[in-house]
């Protein structure tokens, strides 16, 4: 028979009677529900259940409150000084009694409080703390999204100058160049250095409401006055040993032209990125008849008017951009926007889950510890309820005991309260010092004193209220009984919610080492992915030529002559240069393919190269042949180019690309009379600048720039050849500046970073919960056996062999395992597709993982168990049989 | 041996009910009889955590636990002890209740 009332209330009720009285109370109401639904229907059934669930837990709430109430007068009252010193006194030799168990609980309790707070102050620095902008919550970017091709771009002036004008909702926007275009080589002093610089709009420091720290900031006249104002970085300035207030009016080159600085704005300042140290001006009004809707070089940085909310500005941008595209079909037809919030942007979608992720593991370390630390507690007094009942039957008063425990509890709370809190400033400074250098924001990570105030209360809550728990039952029952069974008997009842805690502990750890496995494959999957060329035996540097360089034959020859001289180096193979060996661009250049339909999908990158770059960088030629200085693209006569794989692929699958014909799209694309490109070879793909993201289909031309990556192969290790490159760099034209020469590998090392300081991280966590769950399983299975040392000792009295009762804590101890990591598995199972985005290259679901962390478990479990069982086999008979 | 020999409130409402229902009753019907005769707000299971209680203090008898129906049923009544606290407690607070004889 279904009862009437709904299981929750049910299981609220079962809760709040004791077991006692418990089926017979539960019986009752059931039959009364039925009564009552079959008089006055059902729904005033349930009420009438609900009223007596609301009505019994208000009742029990006076109870408590009234014996709390009395509890605390009375030790008030028997308090004073010398009282408290002699509860402290033997509450220290009540630890130093098992000082093993009180460092356990004290561990225990100090790893929670140390790992949240760590962790929290991080999250707080990076995710809760304000940007360092004014108002900053009214601050959004905006970018264009392409709905046909599912990704966002930059936006064009003219679009953008449309919102600006035809919304209500803004009060100024600025735009900015797309960062990944805007690296330049800087040149203060004799040091060129290679940075990441900004071109923005004069307005772009007022929209974000920074203030120079000297000087100013950009003004509209800037444009105008040919004067070439740059805006600096003070932690910028800093590297050449500059004071701000010096730096203003002093000359610099950048990218090769020389610039004044104008005005030097705080280290904090991280538009548009973390990185940017240097801001250059420009002005966006259309160069007339040139500037096309179509346009993706700019962001738009937008500050919303007071008396909007952004996500009134993002609806109606959105609305604009919708009007545009009707307006402006040719261009604009698959154009909508995409308003994302400045920190959000700042802080970036992929950190945010990893750190949430990290938080949702200190939860669950922190709430195994807590549970480990109440029932460790538990435990501990449970042992000590014959001590009680003596000291009870000897005099005692009940408020003495429950004093001693609470000032027990306490001191065990302080303990670790302490340790905990440095504990957790130290593990700070480690996430500090192991994080990765890209993640924005982490120098605002500062200790979160509410996080560690919270922690220790709750640790100074949590030590005594567990530890006077059981002795509370104790001083109020039958003592005499506990007295004769001679040992700390605990109730089913207590040995079912110990029994669930400890299941629930393995569980939680489960599902962290779940996600650890998970992780850590990742990385493997990550380290062991093939960028495509030998980036151990490459060595990648910038050549900057200065403006005396005009385009044309004077690059070419110093780009022959540089190959040339670098050659000659021994244990250099091959060198080249190339527009940007590790900038990843969205793929922007449509191709119009011969015989085939206009505008053919997907799009691709050109890639600017000089020859030789197919040997500087060791592809693999796959078809055709590579492209020589001949090749450079000429307008009116055929131009050859050469293909990655992932091209042919996508344009020319399961045939030979080699000899076809293709044309870059424009609106006024002819193909009877442009002679367009031919297919020379095809290479295999590379990889750059992060591993976990698949090659694009890219075109390579010849084209020789001012401005251009160097790639030189060496046959040994490219560190040996640096300094003899740049030696000769500087001979052939000490005006030429080269920057950031490096071996390529450092470059994917950054991406592989980031994930080990998650594995890093994940994994300490998982161990920690797992040790925690362990911990407790190995409590409890001693405790167990303790209980039940006459049971067992009859046992064996009878002739039970001691592999028998090994047996039997064993299996009671595996069966604990094996529910904890039934459940566990099945929560890591659903967890893990939460956190698919962090995974590379390894499903969710991954078997292996799984079964690694069942195995695990399970021989870790194995090893808790045995010790108890070892020792329940080895039980002295004789003395168990003659005390009891 | 009793703890107490002095009734708390709730203990006494729940003799009281006992009394008036004259003979072994359900947990249920006492607290019917609680409810209809006093108006007084309180949930069943209390009644039955108070009747275990007075039965540990041997004030309440549990007679024939049937087990006719699938319901772990029992019936309550006064027990000798119980009647005499019942009765010593009637004694006080008649005395109580009755007014003062105004000092001279």
């Amino acid at each position: 028979m279904m009862p009437a009332a709904r299981w929750p209330y049910r299981a609220w009720m079962r809760m709040l009677i004791p077991a006692d009285v418990r089926d017979e109370a539960m019986a009752s109401l059931d039959h009364r529900v039925l009564e009552i639904a079959a008089a006055q229907g059902l729904t005033a059934a349930r009420r009438w259940y609900r009223q007596q669930c609301l009505k019994r837990t208000g009742e029990l709430l006076v109870t408590l409150r009234s014996q709390v109430l009395q509890t605390t007068r009375q030790i008030l009252a028997e308090a004073s000084l010398g009282v408290i010193w002699q509860d402290v006194r033997s509450a220290m030799r009540g630890i130093t009694h098992a000082p093993a168990q009180a460092a356990v609980i004290v561990g225990v309790l100090a790893v929670g409080i140390a790992g949240t707070t760590a962790v929290c102050s991080v999250l707080s620095g990076i995710l809760l703390r304000p940007l360092p902008y004014p108002d900053a919550d009214r601050l959004a970017l905006v970018w264009t999204f392409n709905t046909a091709e599912n990704r966002r771009d930059g936006s064009s002036s003219l679009n953008t100058r449309d919102w600006v004008s035809r919304s209500t909702t803004l009060e100024r926007l600025a735009l900015y160049w797309r960062p990944e275009f805007t690296a330049d080589t800087v040149l203060l002093g004799d040091r060129p250095v290679r940075v990441q610089t900004a071109i923005v709009e004069s307005s772009f420091f007022d929209v974000l409401g920074v203030q120079a720290k000297a000087g100013r900031t950009f003004l509209p006249s800037d444009i105008a006055s040919g004067t070439r104002p740059v805006i600096v970085r003070e932690d910028f300035l800093a590297r050449f040993g500059l004071s701000t207030a010096s730096a203003i009016g002093q000359t610099l080159t950048v990218a090769g032209r020389p610039a004044t600085i104008a005005g030097v704005v705080a280290a904090e300042v991280t538009l548009p990125t973390a990185d940017t140290v240097l801001w250059r001006v420009f002005d966006p009004s259309p160069p007339g008849a040139m500037a096309s809707r179509r346009d993706d070089t700019y962001v738009a940085l937008i500050r919303v008017r007071q008396t909007f909310t952004r996500d009134a500005a993002a609806q109606e941008i959105r609305a604009i951009a919708s009007t545009l595209a009707v307006e402006h079909a040719d261009t604009n037809k698959d154009f909508s926007v995409e308003v994302k919030s400045l920190r959000d942007e700042v802080v970036g979608s992929r950190l945010e889950a990893v750190l949430w992720m990290l938080l949702a593991a200190v939860g669950l370390v922190l709430l195994i510890a807590a549970n480990n630390a109440a029932h460790l507690l538990l435990l501990r007094s449970e042992h000590r309820r014959h001590e009680f009942a003596v000291r009870i039957a000897l005099g005692a008063g009940r408020m003495r005991i429950i004093r001693q425990l609470t000032v027990e509890g306490l001191v065990l709370g302080v303990v670790a309260v302490v340790a905990g809190v440095a504990g957790g400033a130290g593990l700070l400074e480690v996430l500090l010092w192991l994080a990765p250098p890209d993640v924005p924001r982490l120098d605002q990570a500062t200790f979160d004193v509410t996080v560690a105030l919270a922690g220790a209360a709750s640790a100074l809550i949590v030590s005594p209220v567990f530890a006077v728990l059981p002795a509370l039952t104790t001083a109020r029952h039958a003592d005499v009984v506990v007295l004769r069974s001679g040992s700390g008997r605990s109730t089913p009842e207590r040995r079912r919610l110990t029994r669930f805690l400890v299941a629930a502990e393995l569980t939680l750890a489960v599902v962290l080492l779940v996600e650890t496995g998970l992780v850590i494959r990742s990385v493997r999957a990550l380290g062991s992915v093939d960028p495509g060329f030998n980036a151990r035996s490459v060595l990648v540097g910038r050549i900057d030529l200065p403006e005396t360089y005009t385009p044309g034959a004077r690059i070419v020859q110093f780009h022959d002559e540089l190959r040339a001289r670098l050659e000659t180096i021994p244990g250099v193979n091959a060198v080249a240069a190339m527009g940007d060996v590790f900038l990843r661009r969205n793929p922007d250049q449509k191709i119009v393919v011969e015989g085939r339909d206009q505008q053919v999908a997907p799009p691709l990158t050109v890639e600017l190269v000089t020859p030789g770059f197919i040997d500087a960088l060791g592809l693999t030629l796959h078809e055709g042949r590579t492209l020589t200085s001949t090749d450079q693209l000429t307008s009116g006569q055929v131009g050859y180019v050469v293909i990655n794989r992932a091209m042919a692929d996508a344009f020319w699958s399961g045939e030979s690309a080699v000899g076809r014909r293709f044309w870059w799209w424009s609106p006024a694309i002819d193909t009877s009379t442009d002679p367009g490109l031919r297919v020379a070879g095809v290479v295999s793909d590379f990889r750059r600048e992060r591993l976990d993201e698949p090659p694009f289909p890219n075109a390579f031309v010849i084209m020789h720039m001012p401005s251009m990556d160097l790639a030189i192969r060496t046959a040994g290790l490219p560190e040996a050849v640096m300094a003899d490159v740049d030696r000769l760099v500087r001979e052939i034209d000490p005006g030429v500046a080269l920057t950031g020469l490096a071996p390529a590998w450092n470059r994917f090392a950054g991406s592989v970073a980031s994930r080990y300081f998650q594995v890093w991280l994940l994994g300490g966590f998982a161990t920690l919960a797992i040790g925690l769950a362990v911990v407790g399983l190995f409590a409890l299975l001693s405790q167990g056996v303790v209980a039940r040392r006459r049971e067992i000792g009859i046992r064996l009295a009878l002739g039970a062999q001691p592999s028998a009762v090994r047996r039997l804590v064993v299996r009671d101890g595996l069966q604990l395992t094996a529910q904890g990591l039934a459940v566990g598995l099945a929560i890591a199972w659903c967890a893990a597709r939460l956190t698919r985005q962090l995974l590379f290259e390894v499903s969710p679901g991954d078997p292996l993982t799984f079964m690694w962390v069942a195995v695990g478990v399970f021989l870790v479990a194995a090893v808790a168990t045995s010790l108890p069982a070892l020792r329940a086999g080895r039980l002295p008979v004789a003395r168990i049989i003659q005390i009891d | 041996m009793p703890r107490s020999q002095y009734l708390g409130e709730l203990e006494l409402t729940i003799l009281l009910a006992l009394d008036r229902l004259d003979g072994p009753a359900f947990g249920m019907a006492v607290y019917d009889e609680i409810v209809t005769a006093t108006g007084r707000e309180m949930s069943a299971p209390t009644v039955y955590i108070t009747l275990a209680r007075l039965a540990r203090k041997d004030y309440v008898k549990i007679v024939a636990p049937s087990s006719t129906s699938n319901r772990a049923t029992k019936c309550f009544a006064l027990s000798a002890s119980g009647e005499a606290a019942l009765a010593q407690s009637r004694r006080m607070l008649g005395a109580l209740l009755k007014p003062r004889r105004r000092r001279a």
